[in-house]
Order: structure tokens, then C-alpha cells, then sequence
């Protein structure tokens, strides 16, 4: 059974010059142990639809379903209730600004888990992300971009959510670090979590993603198995994106 | 002569009396490129904030030597680091969202940068200001000019921040993760941006990026940290191609364990 | 927080004249070498071994009224700073929470009362009330609390809508959860800064009250009273405002440099968002 399915969704955002149509009927869905990589080009939308999933945004048409819940037309309780069920989480962006710049690292890590009721210590979690404990007292300010990145992880794994949807949850980390994280992530996905994957960096999605989904000014154009995507990209914004890559082996023949 | 030259630089944590950075040193001429790769959290950032006179409370340089156009950064009054700030240092820094103030819009924030240090007039920085936003290649650079930094995805602010970053046109600009969040075709054109200002004014870069091909691509000379360590340093090919140190090996090798390279080659 | 303030320079200053006001608020009236309501022949006095500050215009010792003063007056203005935090910032930060008719409401009010000419409406409330310190104290609280409706309203907005706070939301917080946890601590240093600035201008206000005989029935002392009585007489004794005038100004003075030491040592976020215009500029949209 799918774990998350979007139908037809629609979203605008308002501002002072009028509404921007953000997202123009996206269809997707992901299973349990399924990873799908959302990729696109910067203001494609990519993480409009992660918020949008989450309920941090109205949507104006479609439907959107977690776990068998149609959530489209949620109010803040049922959304509170079904949040605290801990069955979706997400790792955001920016990690330092989405980490209170006023609690530690384990205040932080703690939260998703006193919020579900539970009095479990978060500091198996830091392992996990090969961090150490001795962060656990520090503040947000005080990490570098990487430990940051990595704490952004941790905490999202804290509830043990069956859909993870993670915004560039690498982009700061060096390679050897990314793929550690990578490996974390494969493991979770072994374990049945559906994880939506999104990032423009297409050798990270490609090295975890089963499918990809190509976002192009708010339009999913292309979905489709990972092989078949990067070998044989049928958009011309994917053509591009593919072509450009940048490997080491242009710059240094090995 | 160099106009940004670091000479056995260390920096310890004075509220626990640790050293985090263990001596770096390069020296950069105008026009000139360096890349720093490594470990998360050796040091990379805390030796480019060094450089700009910005560490965080309680950090300090504890030996070595920082020269910013032939002149000791270490006898720099606060009046005039902000002078050098900006028109002769710059820098584009991770979390592109913590350098703007969320309540004015992005292109206020460049302009007033340019007002201030170039002395322009209101409606000549406003212009230029959204030149800039033109440069770094977002597609309606009059909109985002007037748009709030929430209402940006997260590759518009950061280059809205590199546009921040050579509006009072600097001779050297610190780059640490300033293309994490573009995507490659972005970021190739940014990466083409640099490359020209380089040429045209001989701005000097230091590049900070996880993405070795970024590096391989831009620099000419690379230092690799690790804990606070330079474990190795020189020319980009030799240091990539022939690494020495085992961690230098296995940075190169984990970047292809995912990179593209398994699809493309296998097709 | 007030470790991090006493650190500063400024700091300590400000905390140290307060101090001293705030002894003489507690122990000025145990202090007054003579009853300060009665009179003697001794007229408009100069200062004398027996008189430190000399006479007022019906012989009453001015020190001794000083003193004995002080207590109402700083009780005063801490009454205003505390009716003016309490009907302030509870609507402030649930207005950005409890829907746009609560919104709607308290901001309409708030501009209200801020449009209303200070002094003239105490007088009528005062009036229509009765005259005495805790009603005045209370009308004056009442006019100040927009000032902390909207700084408390301008913090709570600029932390409401950060991915932090989505965070939590995200795993299922409630706005009470919310405000406990990330918003209480963003507002608390802009509310401090204002509470030191509401301090300073209630005893401004307080003084200028009973300066105009409002809120304690004459006879009892007061700093601002007793500035009134002096200025009647300024041929007999031109030096003689200074004190009291002195005094008020210390007090306002030290809360204002405390203000500015809050604001100080109150990190990043708090001081970007003080300082900002922004915060200006949303109080004039909202
Ligand atoms: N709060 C907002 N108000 C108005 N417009 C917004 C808002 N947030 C995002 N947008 C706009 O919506 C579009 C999509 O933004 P989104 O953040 O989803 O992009 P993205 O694909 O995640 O890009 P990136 O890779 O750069 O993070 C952009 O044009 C952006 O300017
Ligand atoms: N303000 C601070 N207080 C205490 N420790 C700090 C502070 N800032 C950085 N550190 C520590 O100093 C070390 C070096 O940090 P730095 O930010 O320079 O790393 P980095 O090489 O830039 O890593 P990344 O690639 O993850 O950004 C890290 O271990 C970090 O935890
Ligand atoms: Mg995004
Ligand atoms: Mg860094």
C-alpha cells in the first residue's frame, strides 16, 4: 500500500504582486520502503510540495493521502492528532534555522519525542549520524554546517516516522560524511520507511533514489526508475541537468 | 604580492582551551583560487571567518599571521575591519538565510550595501542592485528584488547572497558552500560568473565546497583539513589525481561510491 | 540574563543607582529625620544642621518629604509597568495565535488607545474613578500597554513563522507547547527592554501626576509634588527643583541605560530584532 499519494495538487502562494501558482497538479506516490528523489531545477517547487504534504501549506485542489488518511481537509486538531502518531517527519533546508537557536542540540533532539509522550534519552540518535555525544550541550550556533546538517537528521528520525521527507538533507556534508548518511538512510529504507528524497544533486538521488521525479516551474515532467531516467531523460530540463554534471573524471582522467 | 596570505594559522576555543584549527597556511594572489575540502567540522569555516575578523565569541587566533592586502589583520581596529569588509573582503557563507534580515526586502539589503560602501545614489544601487540579482542568474530579478527572504526558495537566497556578497565589488570573496543549495546547471553558470569576474577585476576566491568537482573545476590549489589538520596541500590535478594521504583517497573515492559516474559508465 | 547585564558596564551602573532608589523607596520613610506633613513658623528655609534640604512654603522639612516620597512614587511607576506588561503582552503573543478576530480586535484597540491624548485621559479617569494612586496607576498602565502589545506582538510574529517553530508543529506541538517552549524566550528581552523604558517613563508619568495633584490627596509627599511646591517658589529658592528634579532624572536615566544593557547583552536574534527598523515598520502595518 502506498505510504503517501498526491493527486492533482495544486498550490499558490500569495503576495503583494499578485499569486504564484506554485505547484500545477503533481502527481506521486511512494510505498512503504520505497525512496523516490524528487529533483529540479531552484524554485521548481520541490520544497513547496514537501511543506505542502506536511500541512504548513494550504492547498487550493487535489487530494493529498498519508498512510491511508486523506489529510487535504485537516484542521489543526486532526492535524495535531495525527501528527503526534509520529508517522511523517521532515528534515528542513536550512538546518540551522530550523533548530531553536536557544535550546542544545539535545533540548532540540529531545522535543519530537516528549512531544509523543515518550521519556527516552535522543542520544542513540547522535550515534547513528556519527556525531558525538559531547555536542549534545551545544547550541545550533555552535556546530559547523555538516554537524548541523547531521543533527537536522537525527531528529527527524527520533519519532521513528514511517515517511520521511528530506529537503537536501546532504548538501553540507563532504562526501565522506554524505555517505554515511546515505547508508543511514538506506538501512531506514530497508526497514520500510518511504523516504522522499529531495535535492538537485543528482548523484546523491541517483545513488538512493529507486524512482525519480523531475520538477520543472511547479510540473512533475518526468517520474520514472532511476536507470531509466538518468540513461534515457526524456525532459529536455533533465537532458541538461544530466549533461552538466560535474565529475571528477572530466577535470582528472583517472 | 598576495593579497590574502595566511601563515601557520591557529585558532582555539578560549572558553575551553581547545585548538580547533592546528596551523593553516596558503598564500593568494589577485586572481588567484584556493579550494578547501575536508571533514565536516575541521575547521574549514572557522579558518575563512578567521580571515574576515569575524570568529565567534571567545575564539581566538591563537598563532600565526593573517595579511589582507600586505597588511597584519591582527592590529585591525573594529572601524577598520568594516571598512575592509565588503570592498576588499567578502563572503558567502552556508545557511544563506541567517545573513538577512527576514523583515526588509532582498534587494534593500544589496542596495543598501552597495549605498554604503560604493556611495552610490539611491536609484543607481537600486539599478545595480537588481544587475547583480541579473548576474547571478535569477529569472526576474526586478520581482525577487522586491521579495521578502522567506518568500525565496532556498538557491534564490543564496544567490541573492553572492549578489550581496560582490556588490562593493571585493578583491578577495570567501566562498564556503556558496553553490550547495544549486543545482548543477545554476551552478555552473555562477561557477562561469566567478570565473569572469576573476578575470576582469582579478577578484581572488577561496572556495570552501564538500564537492570535490567543484573544486577540481575552479581551483588551482586545494588544501584538505581534517580535525583541524591540513593533511595535505597543493596544485588541484596533482592533489586529486596522485593523492598522498589516505584521507585524501578516501574523499575521492566515497565522491564516485555515489556519484553519476556508476550510471553513466555502465551505459 | 541579568548575570550577562551586570557584566556590562552600563550595566552595573544602571543597577546600582536603582538599587539605591529602590532602598529609598523601602527605607526613606524610616529615614526621614522629620515627619514630613508637619508644618513649623520656619518658612521657605534655606538648608540649616537641622533642615539638610531646607523648608517648603509651610515649613515642612523637604528632605524628610523626599524621602518619604520616594516609596509612593516608585511603587507608582512599578504599578504602571506592571498593569501595562500584563494587559500587554498576553494579547500581544496570543494575538498572532488565537485568529483573526482576536487579532483584529486588540490591534483595533490597541491604535485606540494610543490615539487618545495621555495626560487628559488620565485626569478624566481619574475623575470619573476617583482620585488615588492605584486607579491612576492603573489608567496610566492601561495607556502604555500598546507599547508592549505590539513589541511582544512584533517578536512573537518574527518567531512564528520560523522553520523552528514548524518543527515542532511538525511533531505535533500545540500552541501552548509552542509559546512554553520557543516563543517565550525570543519575546522575553524586547519585553525587558520595554519594561525598563515603561519603568523610566511612569515615574516621569507618576512625578507629572502628582506634580498636577492627581493621584494622592495633597498633603502626602511625593517626588513630583514636591518639585510643584518648589517651582512655586523658585524667587525664595531657585536651586531648590534641582533635587527632586534630580532625582526623577537619575531613576528615568538608569532605566534606560538598563534598557540599553537588556538589549545588549540579549543575543543575535534579539538584537536584530530590536534594532531593526523592520520591527518600526511592522508596528506601522499591523
Ligand atoms: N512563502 C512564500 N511566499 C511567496 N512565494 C514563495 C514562498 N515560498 C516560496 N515561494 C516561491 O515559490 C517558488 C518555489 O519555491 P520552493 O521553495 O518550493 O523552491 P525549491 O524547488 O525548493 O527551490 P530550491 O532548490 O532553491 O530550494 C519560488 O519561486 C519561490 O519564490
Ligand atoms: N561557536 C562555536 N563554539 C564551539 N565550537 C564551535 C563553534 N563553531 C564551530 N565550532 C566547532 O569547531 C569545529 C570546526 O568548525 P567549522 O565550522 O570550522 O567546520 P567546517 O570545516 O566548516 O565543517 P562543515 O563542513 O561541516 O561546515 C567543529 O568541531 C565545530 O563543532
Ligand atoms: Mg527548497
Ligand atoms: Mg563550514
Amino acid at each position: 500500500m502506498s505510504l503517501l499519494e498526491i493527486s492533482d495538487l495544486h498550490v499558490h502562494y500569495r503576495r503583494r504582486t499578485g499569486r504564484l501558482h506554485a505547484l500545477r497538479g503533481v502527481d506521486l506516490s511512494i510505498g512503504a520502503g520505497e525512496t523516490v528523489g524528487v529533483i529540479g531545477e531552484t524554485g521548481s517547487g520541490k520544497s513547496t510540495l514537501a511543506r505542502a504534504v506536511l500541512g504548513l501549506l494550504p492547498v487550493s485542489r487535489g487530494r493529498i493521502v498519508i498512510d491511508g488518511e486523506d489529510v487535504t481537509r485537516f484542521n489543526q486538531r486532526q492535524w495535531r492528532s495525527f501528527r503526534r502518531r509520529g508517522v511523517v517527519q521532515y528534515v528542513f533546508q536550512d538546518p540551522l534555522r530550523s533548530l531553536d537557536p536557544d535550546l542544545t542540540i539535545e533540548e532540540s533532539l529531545t522535543e519530537p519525542l516528549r512531544l509523543q509522550g515518550r521519556r527516552d534519552s535522543p542520544n542513540h540518535l547522535l550515534e547513528r549520524v556519527r556525531l558525538d555525544e559531547s555536542l549534545l550541550t551545544r547550541l545550533p550556533a555552535e556546530l559547523s554546517g555538516g554537524q548541523r546538517q547531521r543533527v537536522a537528521v537525527a531528529r527527524a528520525l527520533a519519532a521513528e516516522p514511517r515517511l520521511i521527507l528530506l529537503d537536501e538533507p546532504v548538501s553540507a556534508l563532504d562526501s565522506a560524511n554524505r555517505v554515511r548518511v546515505l547508508e543511514l538512510l538506506k538501512e531506514l529504507r530497508d526497514a520500510g520507511t518511504a523516504l522522499l528524497f529531495i535535492s538537485h544533486d543528482l548523484g546523491s538521488v541517483a545513488g538512493i533514489a529507486d524512482r525519480i521525479a523531475v520538477l520543472h516551474q511547479g510540473e512533475l515532467v518526468e517520474d520514472g526508475p532511476t536507470r531509466q531516467v538518468v540513461t534515457e531523460p526524456r525532459h529536455d530540463y533533465t537532458k541538461l541537468l544530466i549533461s552538466s554534471v560535474p565529475t571528477l573524471r572530466k577535470v582528472v582522467p583517472a | 604580492m598576495s593579497i590574502l596570505e595566511l601563515e601557520n594559522v591557529r585558532i582555539r576555543n578560549d572558553a575551553d582551551g581547545r585548538e580547533l584549527v592546528h596551523g593553516v597556511s596558503f598564500a593568494l594572489q589577485p586572481g588567484g583560487v584556493v579550494g578547501i575540502v575536508g571533514e565536516s567540522g575541521s575547521g574549514k569555516t572557522l579558518t575563512c571567518r578567521a580571515a574576515l575578523g569575524i570568529l565567534p565569541e571567545h575564539f581566538v587566533v591563537s598563532d600565526g599571521r593573517i595579511r589582507l592586502d600586505g597588511q597584519d589583520v591582527a592590529g585591525l581596529t573594529r572601524r577598520q575591519w568594516t571598512a575592509l569588509r565588503g570592498t576588499t573582503i567578502s563572503a558567502v557563507f552556508q545557511d544563506p538565510a541567517s545573513y538577512l534580515n527576514p523583515s526588509l526586502t532582498v534587494g534593500s539589503q544589496i542596495a543598501e550595501v552597495i549605498r554604503v560602501k560604493r556611495g552610490a545614489k539611491r536609484r543607481a544601487a537600486r539599478e545595480r542592485a537588481i544587475e547583480l540579482l541579473a548576474a547571478v542568474r535569477l529569472r526576474d530579478p526586478a520581482v525577487v528584488y522586491g521579495q521578502y527572504p522567506h518568500e525565496l526558495s532556498g538557491g534564490m537566497l543564496q544567490r541573492s547572497l553572492i549578489a550581496a556578497a560582490i556588490a562593493a565589488e571585493p578583491r578577495v570573496l570567501i566562498a564556503d558552500e556558496a553553490t550547495t543549495a544549486l543545482d548543477v546547471t545554476v551552478q555552473a553558470e555562477i561557477l562561469d560568473l566567478l570565473a569572469d569576474l576573476r578575470r576582469d577585476t582579478g577578484l581572488a576566491l577561496v572556495v570552501v565546497s564538500h564537492d570535490l568537482a567543484v573544486v577540481a573545476q575552479l581551483c588551482e590549489r586545494v588544501l584538505v583539513m581534517r580535525a583541524g589538520e591540513v593533511v595535505e596541500q597543493g596544485r588541484v590535478e596533482q592533489v586529486l589525481h596522485q593523492p598522498r594521504h589516505e584521507y585524501t583517497r578516501l574523499l575521492i573515492e566515497e565522491h564516485e561510491a555515489y556519484g553519476l559516474e556508476r550510471y553513466l559508465v555502465a551505459s | 540574563m541579568l548575570r550577562r547585564v551586570l557584566s556590562l558596564a552600563s550595566g552595573r551602573i544602571a543597577a546600582g543607582i536603582l538599587t539605591f532608589i529602590v532602598l529609598l523607596a523601602v527605607l526613606g520613610p524610616l529615614l526621614a529625620p522629620h515627619d514630613p506633613l508637619e508644618g513649623g513658623v520656619d518658612v521657605l528655609a534655606a538648608p540649616s544642621g537641622s533642615h539638610w534640604l531646607g523648608t517648603d512654603y509651610l515649613g515642612r522639612d523637604v528632605l524628610s518629604r523626599l524621602l518619604d516620597g520616594s516609596r509612593v512614587s516608585v511603587l507608582g511607576s512599578v504599578q504602571v509597568a506592571l498593569v501595562a506588561l500584563v494587559a500587554g503582552v498576553i494579547p500581544g503573543i496570543l494575538s498572532v495565535y488565537l485568529g483573526t478576530v482576536f487579532e483584529w480586535f486588540t490591534l483595533r484597540l490597541a491604535d485606540t488607545l494610543i490615539a487618545l491624548p495621555f495626560l487628559v485621559f488620565a485626569v478624566a479617569v481619574t475623575a470619573l474613578l476617583g482620585n488615588g494612586i492605584p486607579q491612576a496607576m492603573l489608567t496610566v498602565g492601561i495607556l502604555i500597554s500598546p507599547l508592549f502589545y505590539r513589541v511582544s506582538r512584533a517578536a512573537t510574529l518574527s518567531v512564528a513563522r520560523s522553520p523552528y517553530v514548524e518543527a515542532a508543529i511538525i511533531s505535533g506541538a500545540s500552541i501552548g507547547w509552542v509559546v512554553r517552549r520557543h516563543v517565550w524566550v525570543k519575546v522575553l528581552p524586547p519585553i525587558a527592554v520595554a519594561l525598563a523604558n515603561t519603568a523610566g517613563v511612569g515615574f516621569v508619568v507618576v512625578s507629572s501626576l502628582t506634580f498636577l495633584g492627581i493621584g494622592v490627596q495633597p498633603p502626602a509627599p511625593t517626588w513630583g509634588g514636591v518639585l510643584a511646591a518648589d517651582l512655586g517658589y523658585l524667587s525664595f529658592r531657585p536651586w531648590a527643583p534641582l533635587v527632586p528634579t534630580a532625582l526623577i532624572m537619575a531613576t528615568v536615566w538608569a532605566c534606560n541605560l538598563l534598557a540599553d544593557a537588556i538589549r545588549d547583552v540579549s543575543g543575535e536574534a534579539g538584537r536584530a530584532l530590536l534594532n531593526s527598523r523592520a520591527v518600526r515598520r511592522r508596528h506601522v502595518h499591523s
